[in-house]
């Protein structure tokens, strides 16, 4: 599989080589880069059907069924109306950093994506993936407290302050429990914490049970689910930091943050499950990342919100102390094997 | 800083066409001034100029949710005014929809509470099983949201075996699947937590406020109309009157919650109770000819009629000057009186708490502006 996409590449390479000549590189680049994007808005249309499908489960509903067959089509509809629609700015909003915040949110998301690995492809193989794809994926809600200044509007403004501070808390949270991890595999790179999995034979949710519990927390509130959707907290801030954004900046923010999922899926099965690295190879990694997405929308389906000082005060007294413990833990039981 | 944040009527969260006009200190709201009347229709006025059978239909949209509810409380009223007494199967029938629309109402409220704690499966259940409900009222009263089903004097149609032998069934199978409910309300850690000791309601405050229905009952004010004040035949029915000591927004979900397995016990009790016998009095009014019945008008005299709606007392009190029309029709709704105590209670409170409290008030804004 990975063998065969790196020589559909090379070919291709060659092919806008020869046709364009020297401008061929910039060429195959730009469609390489617009692949990958269309890559991601599949994924993010056939996540977002599932979502709908699964949650009509949870509902004792049945879900989208008009569009196409079975309703497979919903998402592209959804997309294709939302593209349509007209781009509203609100009044005494600022509107080159109003349209700029669903941009940078989109890039950060994006770029985060050439260092994550799909299966043993990389877009961009560098030792500190697991880094660079943190420091983007915490770059995202800055774009959201960017996009909801300019918005002017009060909705907007607490749903980024909330972004805000709910940043500060689980920024932290996720680092010191992938600092544990990064401890027991001595890596930076996604890749090589896979490869350590497939040569101790073990999954690391073994090893790190509580980094993982820690890790999985973190995660929801980073792509801002629930039961930590506090940011768009439809009952309250009517949609939050969105409020204002529609039609195109929707779509986009919505691109992002199914984008965002997909990261932190494929965060979650290679660094606690194995990767690509054992049983059925990359199929066996596609299912692992099919099965979290599913477990992300069924918490989404039957959990519900909690209130922005009960996550805070959890996050800071509960969750990051038992998360600094973890890592003590790990680097006295390292050190202690390390003596011995 | 504080800042002035208004919300609604066009909001996610609130229910009808409630206005908040709020003050915000960040996530805190120092001051919440609830508006309301948007949706006044001037329901009394349209009474006043009515014949007394032609109001019915009005009265069904006093309180859009639990419309039999005040279907009854109107009729009631009506034969008091005109000393028509209906029998007592029609007064069995009456009880048993009473105790549905209540179950119904409760199960929506429910529903729309979980909503705004974030979460919609339950608001979908909820409306899986009022449909049911609803099914089961289009089949006996004719109608789903809206029904016309009482007359003046009796029924419209009478309520034959096989429904009662459905209503049973549904009711039997509706408590088999509530502890679902639970699973995502009660048992869920998050739900306790935005629940239990949020927006205390003092005994004092219930009374002083006014508040009447569950929410009075969940500050520890035993007052429930269906004991104080006993019509149809809830004086013979075996139910408890739920209380809650606590005041706070878990008691109102417990009086709620509870207040359902106590409407199916009534509902079953009547079923078995329910006698034989004409469903409609000699002298009912119908709308069939001859048009000279439907007309008929009451003696000058007064009337005062008060029911345990799901949302709380709801009282109508006509005044007749022995003409066709009512002289003055008043109605007063609970969620007006309920929605009074928002200001004290959802002082200083986040955001988020205000919507949930406003929630657990379950105001109904039909009833509310009339």
């Amino acid at each position: 599989m990975t063998q065969w996409l790196a020589q559909v590449g090379e070919a291709f390479r060659a092919a806008t080589l020869s046709t364009f000549g020297a401008s061929g590189e910039v060429i195959f680049l730009i469609i390489v880069a617009i692949a990958v994007f269309l890559m991601f808005a599949l994924y993010a249309m056939s996540a977002g059907l599932l979502e709908r499908k699964l949650i009509g489960r949870v509902h004792s509903r049945i879900g989208p069924m008009y569009t196409g067959p079975g309703g497979v089509l919903q998402t592209v509809a959804d997309a294709l109306k939302l593209l349509r629609k007209e781009i509203i700015y609100p009044v005494g909003s600022d509107r080159a950093v109003f349209t700029l915040a669903p941009v940078i949110m989109f890039l950060t998301a994006y770029m985060s994506v050439l260092f994550v690995p799909l299966g043993s492809f990389i877009i961009i193989d560098s030792q500190y993936s697991l880094l660079i794809v943190l420091a983007l994926l915490s770059l995202s809600p800055v774009a959201v407290l960017v996009g909801s200044w300019a918005s002017n509007s009060k909705y907007s403004t607490l749903g980024g302050l909330r972004s805000a501070a709910m940043t500060m808390a689980y920024e932290v949270l996720l680092a010191v429990a992938i600092a544990s991890i990064i401890l027991t595999t001595h890596s930076f790179s996604i890749i090589e914490i896979v490869r350590w999995q497939a040569d101790a034979g073990v999954w690391l949710v073994f090893v790190q049970p509580f980094a993982f519990a820690l890790f999985i927390i973190a995660a929801v509130a980073s792509v801002e689910r629930n039961p930590m959707d506090l940011t768009e907290a439809e009952s309250e801030l009517v949609s939050g930091w969105k409020t204002e954004y529609g039609g195109a900046y929707f779509s986009i923010t919505l691109l992002a943050e199914y984008v965002k999922l997909l990261i932190t899926v494929i965060l979650i099965s290679s660094l606690f499950f194995g990767g690509w690295a054992d049983f059925a190879g990359e199929i066996g990694f596609a299912v692992k990342v099919f099965i979290f997405t599913a477990l992300m929308i069924y918490i989404r389906a039957t959990a519900m919100r909690l209130r922005i000082d009960q996550l805070l005060h959890d996050l800071w007294t509960r969750l990051i102390p038992l998360a600094f413990l973890n890592f003590i833990v790990t680097f006295g039981v390292l050190a202690a094997l390390g003596g011995a | 800083m504080e800042t002035p944040l208004n919300m609604g009527p066009q909001h996610p969260s609130m229910h009808g066409v409630l206005h908040l006009r709020t003050v915000v200190d960040g996530e805190i709201m120092k001051s919440v001034d609830p508006e309301v009347g948007l949706i006044h229709r001037g329901l009394e006025k349209l009474g006043e100029n009515r014949m007394y059978f032609k109001f019915t239909p009005i009265a069904n949209k006093i309180d859009y949710v639990a419309a039999a509810a005040w279907e009854h409380c109107y009729i009631s009223a009506v034969e008091k005014l005109m000393g028509i007494q209906s029998p007592p199967r029609a007064q069995y029938a009456r009880m048993i929809m009473l105790e549905l629309t209540r179950m119904m109402s409760h199960l929506f409220w429910l529903g729309t509470l979980v909503m705004d704690l974030g979460q919609p499966t339950v608001f979908v259940w909820g409306m899986r099983e009022r449909e049911r409900i609803l099914d089961i009222f289009e089949e006996v009263m004719g109608g789903r949201m809206t029904f016309g089903w009482m007359i003046i004097g009796g029924l419209r149609d009478d309520i034959t075996p096989s429904q009662l032998k459905r209503i049973e069934e549904e009711v039997t199978r509706f408590e088999k699947v509530l502890p679902e409910y639970y699973k995502l309300t009660e048992e869920n850690d998050i739900f306790r937590k935005r629940m239990i000791g949020v927006g205390v309601i003092t005994k004092e405050d219930a009374i002083g406020y006014g508040l009447t229905g569950p929410i009075a009952r969940a500050s520890g004010v035993p007052y429930d109309i269906r004991k104080d004040d006993p019509y149809l035949f809830y004086d013979k029915m075996d139910f408890n009157m739920i209380t809650r000591e606590t005041g706070d927004s878990y008691a109102r979900y417990e009086v709620r919650r509870d207040e359902i397995l106590e409407s199916i016990k009534i509902i079953r009790q009547a079923i078995a109770q329910i006698p034989e016998g004409p469903f409609r009095a000699v002298n009912a009014v119908t709308i069939k000819p001859p048009l000279a019945l439907s007309m008929r008008t009451p003696v000058n005299g007064e009337s005062f009629v008060r029911n345990e709606c799901p949302r709380g007392e709801g009282a109508i009190y006509i005044i007749s000057d022995g003409s066709n029309f009512p002289y003055r029709l008043r109605i007063r709704g609970p969620s007006f009186n309920n929605l009074s105590i928002v200001p004290k209670v959802c002082a200083d409170q986040t955001i988020a708490d205000v919507v949930a409290i406003i929630a657990t008030i379950d105001p109904v804004f039909g009833e509310c502006d009339r």
